[in-house]
Formats: C-alpha cells, structure tokens, sequence
C-alpha cells in the first residue's frame, strides 16, 4: 500500500510540475506540442487548446537532490553535507561542475494549430512565462567543503548567479512541407512578439578567494541589472544594494521584444532500406527583449579587500567592532552600487538548438531517435542529449519512452498521448522521471523524493482536434 | 488505415506504468529524530590572521606619565629619580643683644687748673709732672711750646673697665677671639669754668692709655706702639673744649685667658697726659687766674654701649631638626608589590648643601625607607657643610654617596663620595623615603660670626636608582583585549584551538606569556592558563622572533568569552644589571588555528 501511495505521490507532484515543451514528445508524431521545439513539426491534424486547461507550465529543476545534501550519521540522525562525518570526496563527487535550480511558469492562454491547403500548418498561441534560473559552481562548495586544506588555499568561484525574467508572448507559426522542391523536406518558422515584465539578474562573474595564515584576500566582480517595471532596488547608506522593493502598482510592460523559431525537418521517403529516417533541426527563441534606458536599473560590484588582520588589537574599540567593519568591508565586495545607465539595454532569450534523427519502423507504428538539445541559458548552456521511443498503435495514440543522458542520469521521460481524429485529447508524460527516489521518513511515513536531482518535471494539456491533414495515415 | 487496438494499447499503458512502478525508493532519509544541523568548516588547515596587538613598550606596562618618580634617560633606561629637600636657618641675631656691653664713661675728680702768671713762667712748677714729650723748652710745670704755653691739670691716674659675655655664653658661645665693634668711640670731654671768659686759643690735650687688645682705627691720635691715644680739644665758637673721638674698631681676646673661663673681662685704661694750653698773648688777661676743671673718659657708640658687628669665636648652636618624609606616588603597584623585586644595580645618592654661613656646620642625616610593612634599613649620614666667607656669597657642597667608590665615574666628578649603604636601602621601591637631619655649629673650629645674620642652610638629597632586570627580577605586566567575537567562544566549545603566529620582543630578558580568558564580568574562564615561553633579545635593540603556540583545548565553557587577558611575566635575566629600557617593547601578531575547522549547530549562528 505504501509503495502504492508513493508511487502516487511522485506522479502527483510530476503532475503538478507541468511544462509544454517535452524531450520526449519530439518524435511524437502526432504530438500537438512538438512544434514548440521545431516549428517545421505538424501534427496529424488540426487542434485548438481547451480554455485555461491547454497549458501550464510550470517547472523546478535542479542537478542535485536531497541525497546530495543529506547523509545518514552514525548516530542514526540525518546531517548536513557540512557534518564533519561527511567526507569531501564523497560529497563533492555527487555535486556538477554547476549546480543550477531552476523554477519555469508559463501559462497558454490560447494555442492553436490548423492546416491550410494541402500541407501548410499554421498556430498560434497567447501565453506567459515566468523564468527563475539560478547557477552555483562546483567551486563555492569546495569552498564551503574543504576550508583551507592546505595553507594557502585559493579558489576562484565563477558564474554564481540568480535571474528572473517574466514576459508574455504571441506567437503566429507557419509550417510547409516542400515536397515539390525536395521529397521529404518541411521547414517552418514562427515570429513571436514579446512584451516583458521584467527581467532581474545577479550575478559574480568571478570571486577569487586566497587564504593563508598570512592573509585573506577576496577579489570580486560582480554585475546586476533590474530591468522593466515593478522592481526596484534599495540601497543603505553608503550606497550598497541591500534590498529590491517590489511594487505591484509599477508592473506592466516594461519591454518589447521579438523573437523567432526556425526548424526543418527531412524524411528520407526514397524506396531505400533507411526510408522513414528523419533528420531535424531547429532553434527557438532566437530574439531579444529591449528596456527603455528608463526602465533600466544597473549595478556593479567590483573590489578587492586583504585582510591581514586587526592592528592593535585592544587598541581604539573592541575587537567585536573590529571585526564587523571588516565584515562590513567584504560584504561590501558582494554588494552592488548602481551604475550610470545611458542606452536602453537588451535582455536575452534562452534560445535552444534541437538537432534529431529518428526513424520509423513497423509501418510508422514505432520510431525510435536521439535528439541533441542545447539551451543557451543566462548562466551557462544546458547540454542534452535524449535518447527516445515511441510506440504508436493507433494513429490516435502514441505511448513513448526517452532516457536523457547528459542534464540527468537517473531519470526517464514518458509520455502519453491521445489526439483523436475529432474530439478532445490529452497528453501527459514528464522528460525527467526519476528512477532513483529516497525517502523522507519522518515518523514512520515516507515521503518520497528525487534522491540525486531534483527534477521534477511533466507535462500536460487538453486539446480538442480539429481534424485536417493527417499526413501519415 | 490502422484501426485501435485496445488490447495493445492497454498493453502499452501497462508497460508504461510497469517501468514508473519499477522505480522504487533506494535509500531513506531519516528525520524522525530531526536533522542534525551540526556542521564544521574550515578545513583541516584553517587559519586565520587575526592581527597584531599594538606594540607594547615597557613603559606602556607601567603606565608612566611626565612628572612621575619613574624617568627614563635619552637610552629609554629606566630609574627612579625622587628628591627631598631641606632648608634651615641659624641665627646670630642673639649675639648682637647677647655680646652688646655697656661702654664706660669714666669721670675724674674735678680739680682747679691754675693758669700760669706769665710772671712766673721763668720759674719752675715742681707740682706739675712735665712730660717729657711735650715740645718746647723743659721748664717744670710750665710747659712753652713756641707760642702757646701751657700747665699740667693733674688727671693722670688709671681706671678699670670690666665688662662681660655671659649671656653670650648661653647662647652657644664657646669661646671668642675678637669682638668688632659697630661704631664705637673713645673720647675725653672737659668741663671748664671759673673764669670769666676762656681765652680763644685754649686748646686741651689728653693722652689715654688703652689696653693693647683694643683696636683702634689707624689714626695720627692713635700710637699702637705706646698704646695710648692722644686727644686734642679745641675751643669752638660757644666757648666749649670739643675732642675729636677716635674709632674703637675691635676688642682682641687672648685664648686661653683665664677670663674667657666666666667670659667677664676687666680692662686698665690710664690718662696719662692731661695738659691745657694757651697763647702768650691770650694768656696776658687771665694769666694767674684759677679755673675748675672736670674731665670724663667715654668709651662706647652713641647709645652707651659697646654693640657688636659681628666677632671670631667658637660657637656651639645646635639647629632645629629637619624631619622630612617624601611620599612616592606615581609608582604602579606591581612595581611596588613584593612580587616586583627589582635590581636596583647602581643606586646613586647624591646630597647637595649650600650655605652662605662662615659657620662650620655639620649634618647629620638618616635616610629611611618606609615599606608597608615598616621601616627599613637606614642609612646614617655625616656630611659637613661649606663655610662662606661672606653672607652674600652661596657656598655649596656636593657629596656622592654610594656602597662604591665612584672613582672612575664622570658623573661623580665634583663630587665629595661618602661610603654608604645605598644599595642595601632600596632593596624595593618604599612607599616613602624619611630623611632626618640634625645640624649643628662646630665648636671646635674658630668662626668669624656677623650678628645680626640670619644663616641659612639648604640643600636636596636626590635618589637615582636605575633599575634593572636581574636576578632577582619578577614583573608581571597584562594587556586585556576586550571585546571578544562571539565565535571565539563557539571555537573553544567545539574545537582545539591554537593560537599561534610570531611573538617579536626587544625585550633583553625571557618573557613568560600566559593568556586566559574572562567572561563578561571580568570573571575567569574556567579552563587552565595557557602558558609559553618567549625568549628574550640577545642582543639589546635587536627583535628576537619566537614562534607562538598557546594551545587552547576543547573546553566546554560555561560562559562566553569577553575577554582576552595576554600576561607578560618578565623572568629573571642570567646576568643582572641589564637596563630596562622604557623603549623595550612586545608584540603579538596572532594566528588563530583550529586544525580541522570549526564545529557549531548551525541553529546556533546568528546571521
């Protein structure tokens, strides 16, 4: 029973986890959500999304887990990876070279799909998007880890940052297969045009940590932007950021922006043994969001600071005081001060580059393929590599089975799709499932939860067919 | 066209399902018992300067301020340096009032002068005892000398003057060689009458013989070689016979006279000579004519009496005791308690008196160092006082008294060295210095005294005492660093924690460096005192490094940490007298290890 409740649980908290644009209904071929990620995609027909229910998107994604944090003790207790009983090596060897936790939302409020002609596809969709990526390096743990193992010990902590970006975006997609040019070959692009809320990032570029008996030396250099509307920072006295207001009443469009999806696909359909290989590849979200230099907030942090030590200890002021000016004095190394802003600025996209290959076997009831995703994030480029099945033994459904290689290693991604002919369809499955949980035991019930990464991840939306071209039936 | 398999895609559903279901919980994260939030950081080599103290100068231990017993010279070498001063007046003015005589006025009988009859002149006067220094011809009883003629009035006879210094005597006078007097006269006064009228040219000589003791102002009146003095008398304009008196300068002694037993002395005086002259033509109208004469022999100032300016003589006056006690303030107690035994290696005291007195004087004078727990052991002193010979001029006399001879000291030079103990005086620095003077005249030496005078006798002892590490040296000093962060006590509850880093001393003795902690009032941690030896400089001037290490174990403390108490203990140097120089200095630069990191519950931090 409790296995059964755990099972229950994690795809509960999968469900509620929703995101639109799924690894593994990439190959999909009757997905309506696939042309999300290659805008040469089609379905099988036409859909419009149901009202308030064709998307959510919502999604916490993290490369390391509870497991990476916590450790059972030898007094029975569960501790910190800080516990002296924890080594280096063991905790050090869970974590990546980055550490990200990343928080999507996204809301469709309109999403439509409709042939024309004979193979032109066109969409549509209304929705809003909110981004919270966050990067933390390897080396900020050592950091914490390790101390000074040796005397010196320097480090050198980069990219260690946190962003938010909301905006709203309408997009108009357009779908052509090109048969009379190339035999196989379909190409698609949207336009998207975009208006942002606002978009917040802090980031150190590089803090360089010396430590010896010597001396301390703590070298940063850092920047920050608040652009858009609703936010503001605040500052203390000496001028240092040391706080962001938030205003309700100051919301609204704070940018403009477009954007654009590219994507092209090709099937080798020529009498050979490979027919039905497909080749794919796109790229979305290739644009850029621009802010008035009005609603443009700057910041920087950049200094230096060594501390060898108090002179004359005991002399003017207690060491207490002593201390905490030089607390004050490396806090002001993390701290920002605003910056003249004279030019409005341009806050990036994440565009993502999908290349595929796939290939369908059993008249075109089952396919498997790989597909290679990279997404150009504010703190780094997230590699993935996919490797997917689908299994589809009526045209109106499709089960399929992916294994991500790179972002996660011990997760799988499923999904389910029914598209009927006419009428109302669904599809729900999750990129990143994991396989290995552990279980938080407090009193004697488990709760389960990602034991290494912290994905959670699913999909899930109504569509209601609208019938059309079904290309491969 | 594929129709639905529902039986396949109820399959494929289950394989779906089968593959989420495979899945299962490989590990359990217990929290029934809450999560340990214990967590250690810093590494096994963590490390972390803390700083220097300030550089912290013996003198700073002390806590010295301009003007305090304790001075440093230009080397920045420490000695004490205290004085007591004293000052005393003797005084003579009794010898004015106690050696003032009367003088005497000795009248002789009057008897009639018969002037010669110029009838008679050739003939002789045998009455009439002629001197034979009076010029003119020899003619008994009638003296011609040219013009003038003159007769014998018969006042020749001697009369004794006795005076005395008794109360002199009482006063401290020993014995006495001269007596100077202050305007003080012989003179004759002559009272003649009888006649109707004196003739113009009548002039009166008398010849006083004078004890030879007596000093008379140099004059053509006066004939030391015969001891008398010779007054000639005029007639002035009222008709009156007036002498010219001649200085009494000084009345000699003669030592060992028996009359200085009793200091009552009796003196002859004699007029030896009393004769009236008159012109021959003068004489024509009241020549044979009979005239009463009385004469008085004065000797004495204005008022009668013989005063005294000042004489030579022995005196024996004892002078007020001088009892002075020197509180030394300004001394830090640790330097005072009997753990701060000091090596006092060249103590030096030197005694200046000055006097404008031509008195011998001597001085005696203990010297005593009050402890708390009582006095210590004098140091009696015998020092003789300058002799000036004039009032107006300032003798001054050094003396250099030390346990050595100074010999071979530039400091000393010009000083008069007498043996004492000093160095067994100061053994420690007293909480005061008593110094008892008694003084007095020497009465076995002659001395010319003005009376009159008030004498004065001042002078100064003066300590200079360096002191110095040395064997017998403890002193113990602490700087207390307050203000300790609140993760020092953390540290200590949950880890070994070394204090390390570099001790530089100029020091030139080892130095014991103790350190403890005191909570927030001012109360000792309870853990032991951590304790290292620092070695002192070999070389003066010259920083000797020492690497620090006060361990400071695990200990789970009761109270936080406020406080950080650094105790220098000087320890005894192997060879004593090396100077302690205010210039001397410590210092700390501070490491704080805690080899494998510190160890909190991360509830417990305050962010």
């Amino acid at each position: 029973m409790k296995k059964i409740l755990s099972v229950i649980s994690f795809l509960t908290l999968g469900a509620i986890l929703l995101s639109a644009q799924s690894r593994t209904s990439y190959f999909v071929r009757n997905s309506t959500q696939n042309h999300y990620m290659n805008a040469a995609f089609v379905p099988d027909q036409g859909y419009v999304g149901v009202p308030f229910l064709n998307g959510f998107d919502i999604q916490l994604g993290g490369n390391f887990g509870p497991s990476t944090f916590l450790y059972p003790l030898s007094n029975g207790k569960t501790g910190l990876f800080l516990n002296q009983e924890v080594s280096s090596e063991t905790f050090l060897s869970g974590l990546r070279n980055t550490s990200s936790l990343d928080f999507n939302f996204g809301y469709n409020i309109v999403d439509a799909g409709w042939f024309t002609g004979k193979d032109s596809f066109w969409t549509i969709s209304l929705g809003l998007d909110v981004n919270v990526d966050s990067s933390i390096p390897k080396e900020l743990f050592r950091f914490l880890k390790n101390g000074m193992a040796t005397d010196p010990q320097s480090y050198t902590i980069e990219n260690l940052g946190i962003g938010a970006q909301a905006y709203a975006n309408l997009s108009l997609g357009y779908s052509r297969g090109l048969d009379e040019l190339v035999k196989g070959l379909r190409v698609g692009a949207k336009v998207k045009l975009l208006a942002s809320v606002a978009d917040l990032q802090m980031q150190i570029d590089r803090l360089d940590l010396n430590m010896s008996s010597e001396a301390w030396t703590v070298n940063s250099l850092g920047s920050a932007r608040i652009l858009g509307g609703g936010f503001s920072p605040s500052f203390d006295e000496d001028g240092y950021l040391n706080g962001l207001n938030f205003d309700p009443s100051g919301l609204g469009v704070g940018g403009f922006g477009m954007a654009f999806d590219l994507g092209a696909e090709y099937t080798i359909s020529e009498g050979t043994p490979v027919d039905g290989l497909r080749f794919s590849v796109s790229v979305t979200d290739l644009g850029f969001i621009s802010y008035g230099k009005n609603k443009s907030r700057l910041l920087s942090a950049d200094g230096s600071v060594r501390y060898e030590g108090i002179e004359d200890l005991g002399g003017e002021g207690d060491i207490n005081s002593q201390l905490n000016g030089i607390t004050d004095e490396l806090m002001g190394l993390a701290s920002f001060t605003e910056q003249k802003v004279d030019k409005s600025q341009n806050g990036s996209l994440a565009a993502t580059l999908y290349a595929g290959v796939d290939y369908s076997f059993l008249d075109d009831k089952m396919n498997v393929g790989l597909l290679y995703s990279a997404r150009f994030g504010r703190f780094r480029t997230e590699n993935e590599l996919t490797l997917a099945w689908n299994y589809a033994p009526v045209r109106s459904f499709d089960i399929a089975l992916s294994y991500s290689l790179l972002k996660t290693h011990s997760t799988f991604g499923w999904l389910i799709t029914f598209v009927p002919t006419k009428g109302v369809g669904l599809f729900v499955g999750s990129d990143f499932t994991p396989l290995n949980y552990t279980a938080f035991n407090i009193e004697g019930v488990r709760l389960p939860v990602p034991a290494k990464e912290l994905v959670l991840n699913a999909h899930f939306g109504l569509t209601i067919s609208l019938g059309g071209s079904n290309r491969r039936y | 066209m594929m129709r639905f398999n529902f039986k396949t895609a109820v399959i494929a559903v289950l394989a779906a399902v089968s593959a989420v279901a495979i899945v299962s919980c490989s590990s359990e994260i217990d929290l029934t018992d809450g999560l340990d939030t214990t967590v250690t950081w810093g590494g096994e080599a963590f490390s972390l300067p803390i700083g220097s103290t300030a550089e912290i100068a013996v003198g700073d231990f002390l806590e010295l301020s301009e003007g305090d017993i304790i001075r440093t010279d230009e080397d920045g070498n420490y000695y004490l340096e205290f004085s007591e001063s004293f000052s005393q007046t003797i005084s003579m003015t009794q010898f004015t009032s106690r050696l003032t005589v009367p003088g005497f006025a000795h009248d002789f009988k009057p008897r009639p002068v018969r002037l010669p009859d110029l009838g008679d002149i050739p003939e002789n006067t045998p009455d009439v005892d002629v001197p034979e220094d009076v010029p003119g011809e020899d003619i008994p009883g009638i003296i011609v000398d040219g013009d003038k003629i003159g007769v014998n009035m018969g006042f020749e006879e001697e009369f004794i003057y006795e005076f005395g210094f008794e109360e002199a005597k009482d006063e401290g006078l020993e014995s006495i060689d001269r007596v100077d007097l202050s305007e003080t006269f012989l003179r004759p006064e002559i009272e003649l009458s009888g006649l109707d009228e004196l003739p113009e040219s009548m002039e009166v000589r008398v010849t006083v013989e004078v004890p030879e003791h007596y000093v008379f102002e140099e004059s053509p009146m006066v004939d030391p070689e015969a001891g008398t003095v010779t007054f000639t008398g005029v007639m002035n304009d009222e008709g009156v016979v007036e002498f010219t008196p001649v200085t009494l300068v000084a009345i000699e002694f003669e030592p060992g006279d028996d009359a200085m037993q009793d200091f009552v002395f009796t003196d002859t005086f004699a007029v030896t000579q009393s004769v009236l002259m008159v012109s021959r033509e003068d004489l024509e109208g009241v020549s044979g004519g009979v005239m009463d004469a009385a004469l008085t022999i004065i000797a004495g100032s204005d008022d009668g009496n013989l005063r005294p300016e000042s004489f030579r003589g022995k005196v024996d006056i004892d002078v007020d005791p001088v009892n002075e006690s020197l509180v030394l303030t300004g001394i830090p107690d640790m330097l005072k308690s009997e753990d701060a035994s000091l090596d006092f290696y060249n103590p030096r005291l030197t005694a200046r008196v000055s006097t404008n007195a031509n008195v011998p004087v001597d001085m005696h004078a203990q010297i005593i160092p009050v402890f708390p727990t009582g006095d210590g052991d004098e140091v009696s002193l015998d020092l003789e006082a300058p002799v000036s010979p004039d009032p107006d001029v300032i003798e001054t006399a050094l003396f250099w008294i030390s346990s050595d001879d100074p010999s071979g000291n530039l400091d000393a030079a010009g000083y008069e060295w007498v043996e004492a103990d000093v160095r067994g005086l100061l053994t420690r620095i007293p909480d005061e210095v008593r110094v008892n003077i008694t003084a007095g005249t020497d009465p076995t030496e002659s001395a010319y005294v003005v009376c009159d005078e008030e004498y004065t006798v001042d002078g100064e002892f003066a300590f200079n005492v360096p002191f110095s590490f040395g064997d017998s040296l403890r002193f113990a000093v602490r700087d207390t660093i307050e203000g300790m962060p609140e993760i020092l006590s953390t540290l200590v509850r949950s880890a070994n924690v070394q204090i390390a880093g570099t001790v530089t001393t100029t020091i030139p003795v080892n130095v014991n460096l103790n350190a403890y902690f005191l909570d927030s009032y001012m109360n000792r941690i309870e853990m032991p005192v951590i304790t290292q030896l620092i070695n002192g400089t070999a070389s003066a001037g010259t920083p000797q490094e020492t690497p620090l290490e006060l361990n400071v174990p695990q200990t789970d403390i009761r109270n936080d940490i406020s406080y950080l108490v650094f105790e220098f203990q000087l320890l005894s140097g192997q060879t004593p007298g090396i100077p302690l120089s205010e210039d001397s200095s410590i210092q700390a630069d501070i490491i704080l290890n805690v080899p494998g990191g510190v160890t909190v519950d991360f509830n417990d931090l305050n962010f």
